[in-house]
């Protein structure tokens, strides 16, 4: 008697722990997608203010003798540098309602902040982003699909269209299929990892037409 | 005296039969000198089907005995061997390697080999040339306030009764100007792992129609460039007063520009030439005919202040024709000696013409579409590797994308499992209530 007791006061209080820790996680987590979103769109608004309007014309430089021997300057990447982090640009995708800004380097401080680059250039046409998947920033782009938009704006104001031409899962452990295809398969990849965390939902995009150089 | 007479005549007739022998003889060693290397330049002065007359052209012989593979410097030359960067040979080198010869023309005060002026139909005829690598430039002139001028060319002659045609590039200015601002630039190249081998500071001469004008200094404080004002009609160029030891030189102007570039080569120049390089052989048709461009596609553009106009059709008038005459039907039968020749022969305008005549087309954006697949190629090649890396390496089994999620996955079985315990919990109470 005295044992079922216990054994029944145990039980129930084990039982309202284990809810207690399930709610206050999801209230963790809310709290911090919450937290992550308005951190970006803080940084966003910093990062808009720093990129100038529009691409100056300087790519219709005329050509000239000494511009042949200033190449290794060009192609530089533009970056933003504010409050010590480095950013490319801004990574916009209306479909879902985000605009956030994109890191230089990923690292697993600077993704709790904003989207982060995990490799390549926009220019080279083989950038990776990668993001958490707060609701606020990659948390939905599994829910984009073939023609979606996606805009990057990088440091120095050059737009860059794309639009989503393959959705796929990638397992967590699979670098080399995140990292192939950019040769012909496409020109900008975003990244986040699913609710189990045991993959990688991975979106893929392609420059518009009139985009193309 | 019928005797006399007799003798007279046998006399003539002898006389003549020896004028016959003579004339035979003689037309035999014309042509057997003809046959022996007397080659010709012809350059046609015309810009938009409009001969260009009156326009001074110098021809300088700068290479000779082309019968190995290593043709030599003239006596003229033979000094700047190692300064003068002849690079891969390739049309962009060898427009360069005609601008940096005719700086040393005037830094050597180097005397052409002949010297000849565009006729009515503008053509301009050298003759009576031996084999050999030769450097054709023009005197910039003024007509009708218009100024003609045409970039240095290199022209190789190499077969014995080679005739070659050329037709240079004419770019003319409009003189609405009486002073224009030049620019240059000094260049320095491959040396960046170099801290010591870059001299502080360079000295350089300005000449003003081949005539020393005056001296400069480039340096870090004037950020290695200089610009000075002058007549437009006049004909500007840069030389180094001496050249950086371990670096060659190469001399390039367009419009007001100039550049000078120095090249880290210790060891001074490697050049094709010397058979140290490579070449690329390009095999001419069936014809014996190739064509060279000889500017690069950049040459002829503008600058603010001087009105340039480029040709319409800026690959015709880039193009050199070269045809041959004997070698044509030669190559195929001749013997050993004249094959070297012939591939002598293709080797060096040659090569370019292949190129030449296949890139011109759409040089540009074929270049730029190859350099944008090249890098992205190799990021493919890079992704492989690291992939190969992935297969075969257990290490790298865990390395693993960023985990970027958040911690939801715990939430269900948490809440699964408290509901679970809180029920069996309450049911437990039931049965004690049964009990």
């Amino acid at each position: 008697m005295n044992t079922v007791r216990i054994a029944k006061f145990g039980l129930i209080a084990t039982g309202i722990v284990l809810l207690g820790a399930a709610l206050s996680l999801v209230r963790y987590n809310i709290q911090e997608d919450q937290q992550s979103g308005e951190q970006a769109q803080a940084l966003l608004i910093e990062v808009k203010k720093e990129i100038p309007d529009e691409t100056q014309p300087t790519e219709e430089k005329k050509y000239d003798l000494f511009s042949e021997y200033e190449k290794e300057t060009i192609p530089e990447e533009p970056v933003l540098e504010i409050d010590g982090q480095s950013y490319i640009g801004v990574v916009a995708i209306p479909e879902i309602g985000i605009e956030l800004p994109v890191l230089s380097e990923w690292s697993y401080p600077n993704l709790k902040s904003a989207p982060c680059r995990y490799q390549g250039t926009a220019y080279e046409r083989n950038l990776i982003l990668i993001a958490h998947n707060y609701r606020t920033h990659f948390g939905r782009i599994s829910e984009l699909y073939s023609g979606s938009e996606i805009i990057f704006t990088d440091a120095a104001g050059k737009v860059y269209q794309y639009e989503v031409n393959n959705i796929e899962n990638i397992v967590g452990t699979d670098i080399e299929s995140m990292e192939f295809g950019s040769v012909d398969g496409w020109d900008l990849t975003l990244f986040t990892c699913t609710v189990s965390g045991q993959s990688r939902v991975t979106v893929r995009a392609v420059l518009k037409p009139e985009e193309e150089p | 005296m019928e005797m006399k007479i007799k003798k007279k005549n046998y006399v003539s007739a002898i006389f003549c039969l020896l004028c016959f022998v003579m004339c035979i003889v003689s037309g035999a060693f014309a042509a057997t000198v003809n046959a022996e290397g007397t080659a010709s330049l012809t350059l046609n002065c015309v810009k938009d089907g409009e001969a260009i007359s009156g326009m001074e052209w110098q021809i300088y012989h700068v290479a000779e005995d082309l019968s190995g593979d290593k043709p030599k410097l003239t006596r003229a030359f033979e000094k700047y061997r190692r300064e003068i960067s002849i690079g891969d040979g390739s049309l962009s080198a060898m427009s360069q390697l005609a601008s940096t010869l005719k700086g040393y023309t005037l830094k050597g005060k180097i005397k052409p080999t002949q010297t000849a002026v565009s006729d009515s139909e503008g053509k301009v005829r050298f003759t009576s040339l031996e084999q050999g690598y030769y450097l054709v430039s023009a005197q910039k002139f003024t007509k009708d306030h218009v100024a003609w001028e045409s970039e240095p060319l290199m022209v190789i002659l190499t077969e014995e009764d080679y005739q070659m045609d050329a037709f240079p590039k004419m770019n003319y200015i409009t003189l609405d100007a009486s002073e224009v601002e030049f620019t240059v630039k000094k260049i320095w190249e491959n040396d960046e792992n170099q801290p010591k081998a870059r001299a502080t500071y360079i000295t350089a001469e300005i000449y003003k129609d081949d005539e020393f004008d005056h001296l400069i200094r480039l340096d870090e404080s004037n950020d290695w460039t200089y610009s000075w004002t002058g007549d437009p009609a006049s004909e500007w160029f840069v030389v180094e007063q001496e050249i950086p030891k371990d670096y060659t030189v190469v001399y390039r102007k367009q419009g007001v520009e100039y550049v000078i570039v120095n090249t880290y080569e210790p060891g001074g120049a490697s050049s094709w030439w010397e058979g140290e390089k490579e070449t690329t052989t390009h095999e001419t048709g069936d014809q014996g005919e190739w064509t060279e461009t000889t500017t690069t596609g950049a040459s002829g553009e503008i600058t603010s202040d001087l009105e340039t106009t480029t040709n319409e059709k800026p690959l015709n008038s880039e193009q050199i024709n070269t045809s041959t005459t004997n070698a044509t039907g030669e190559s195929g039968s001749s013997t050993s000696a004249t094959t070297t020749t012939t591939t002598t022969t293709t080797k060096t305008p040659g090569s370019g013409s292949g190129s030449g005549s296949s890139n011109s087309g759409g040089s540009s954006s074929s270049s730029r579409y190859s350099s944008g697949s090249g890098s992205s190629s190799s990021s493919r090649n890079s992704s492989s590797g690291s992939g190969s890396q992935s297969g075969s390496n257990n290490a790298s089994k865990i390395e693993k994308l960023p985990q970027t999620g958040q911690l939801w996955w715990p939430v269900v079985p948490l809440t699964v499992g408290g509901i679970l315990l809180i029920s069996i919990g309450l049911k437990l109470k039931e049965k004690d209530h049964n009990a």
